[in-house]
């Protein structure tokens, strides 16, 4: 065969410029082989037309026209509520780390490790949902008719705002504590009744011997 | 007066859900064609539309109108596409559609000059073809899909898969030119069956 696949594809597909065309047609004219060639690739294409796609119902549902498009919520908070922000949660962490730590005790360590950290990742996700509809409040506040952001800042309200925010911090603090502290309790509860169990097992298993090495002694 | 890709991306990239929507609906045929024909499974190609959509909705910020909105997505859904297979470890399948008996055929619709026959004739080309086309190497058939079902140039497919433009046209030569022996050769073992089933009869 002609080493023309190239030109043979741009004419078969009709995308090659009119002296492009040309040469292609008088090359047929006087070649058997490529004619025989586009021929069998213009049939393969006419079969190719055969293969069908199911009719399917529409996959993708409609957003709601009112609907916010899914941006990320700090990318539309003000700067300075961020950083008040910022600076709350990071005192928040500080001083949770701390309290977690002191109401561990360090022989149950390992026990409470792998559900602290459940525990913790719960009260994180709360601390974040809160600040979120905090700085939403805020952001709704200073895009009201009438209040300038400026003003807003200057009044005081940012202080405000980062109280409000840490008085939230602690009480959800207290009640991861207050979890924490009883999910111990729930362990050492557990522990107390296995050890009475695995005893009253045990003794059940001596029974067992005593009554097998001795049948007929009654207890 | 029906508004552009471009300027449909312009208000869906503002905050319009509604162009979005409109965007959507424009493409969601061709881009479940595509990963229909690729997937070979209709439950995957819906997942894999959703997920198309759902990129596209996310990146429109990040789309800077480099390329045309159905390339960008054609070119979503050809990368899923592929996560997809190498995810689930495993080539193409043919999805054989339901109902090849005649008489639950005789339920679709006919076109007032197709017969029974005709339609299953038609069926099993379909087969066929989607057949030969998951046995083809995956850059043949994506630049075959690309170019017969979406009509896409061949210097836009070349930018889509990152190649060449020579490199286009000769994987659409060499796929087509495998389609072709495999479809020459299910014909002719067609015709050698019907020969021997109308001998068989005969006696």
């Amino acid at each position: 065969m002609c080493d023309e696949r190239e030109r043979l594809i741009g004419y078969l597909y009709e995308e090659c410029d009119a002296e492009e065309r040309r040469q292609v047609e008088t090359h047929l004219e006087s070649c058997p082989t490529c004619r025989a060639e586009i021929g069998g690739l213009k049939s393969v294409r006419t079969d190719l037309l055969a293969w069908n796609v199911p009719e399917h119902a529409a996959v993708w549902r409609p957003m709601p026209a009112a609907a916010a498009p899914p941006v990320v919520w700090w990318r539309q908070t003000p700067g300075w509520a961020l950083a008040a922000a910022a600076t709350v949660v990071l005192a928040a962490g500080i001083a949770g780390g701390a309290a977690t730590r002191m109401m561990t005790p360090a022989q149950a360590q390992p026990q409470i490790a792998g559900v602290t950290a459940d525990e913790l990742s719960a009260a994180q996700q709360q601390i974040v949902t809160m600040l979120r509809a905090e700085l939403d409040r805020v952001r709704a506040e200073a895009s009201a008719p009438g209040q300038p952001r400026a003003e807003l800042v200057s009044s005081g309200q940012a202080a405000e705002v980062e109280r409000r925010v840490l008085e939230r911090i602690a009480q959800s603090d207290q009640r991861t504590l207050d979890q924490l502290n009883g999910f111990f309790r729930d362990v050492v509860s557990w522990n107390k009744n296995s050890d009475q169990n695995i005893r009253k097992i045990k003794q059940e298993i001596e029974d067992i011997k005593a009554s097998l090495l001795n049948p007929g002694g009654g207890r | 007066m029906t508004r552009t890709d471009e300027e449909l991306v312009a208000s869906a990239t503002a905050g319009d859900t509604s162009s979005f929507n409109e965007l959507v609906s424009r493409w969601e045929r061709p881009i479940y064609a595509l990963a229909y024909r690729t997937l070979g499974r209709e439950e995957d190609a819906r997942d894999v539309v959703q997920e198309a959509f759902l990129r596209a909705y996310r990146g429109l910020k990040g789309f800077k109108g480099q390329a045309k909105f159905s390339s960008w997505l054609y070119r979503i859904t050809l990368n899923l596409c592929r996560d997809w297979i190498r995810k689930e470890r495993r080539t193409p399948i043919v999805a054989v559609p339901e109902g090849t008996d005649p008489v639950d055929l005789a339920d679709e619709h006919l076109s007032p000059t197709e017969s029974v026959e005709d339609l299953v004739a038609r069926r099993e080309m379909s087969e066929a073809v989607a057949k030969a086309m998951a046995e083809l190497p995956e850059e043949q058939r994506t630049a075959i899909m690309l170019k017969e079902y979406h009509g896409l140039t061949f210097q836009e497919i070349a930018e889509m898969l990152n190649c060449p433009l020579s490199t286009v046209k000769t994987r659409l030569y060499q796929g087509l030119s495998v389609l072709r022996r495999r479809l020459e050769r299910r014909q002719a073992e067609e015709a050698s069956l019907r020969r021997a089933t109308w001998e068989g009869s005969s006696w």
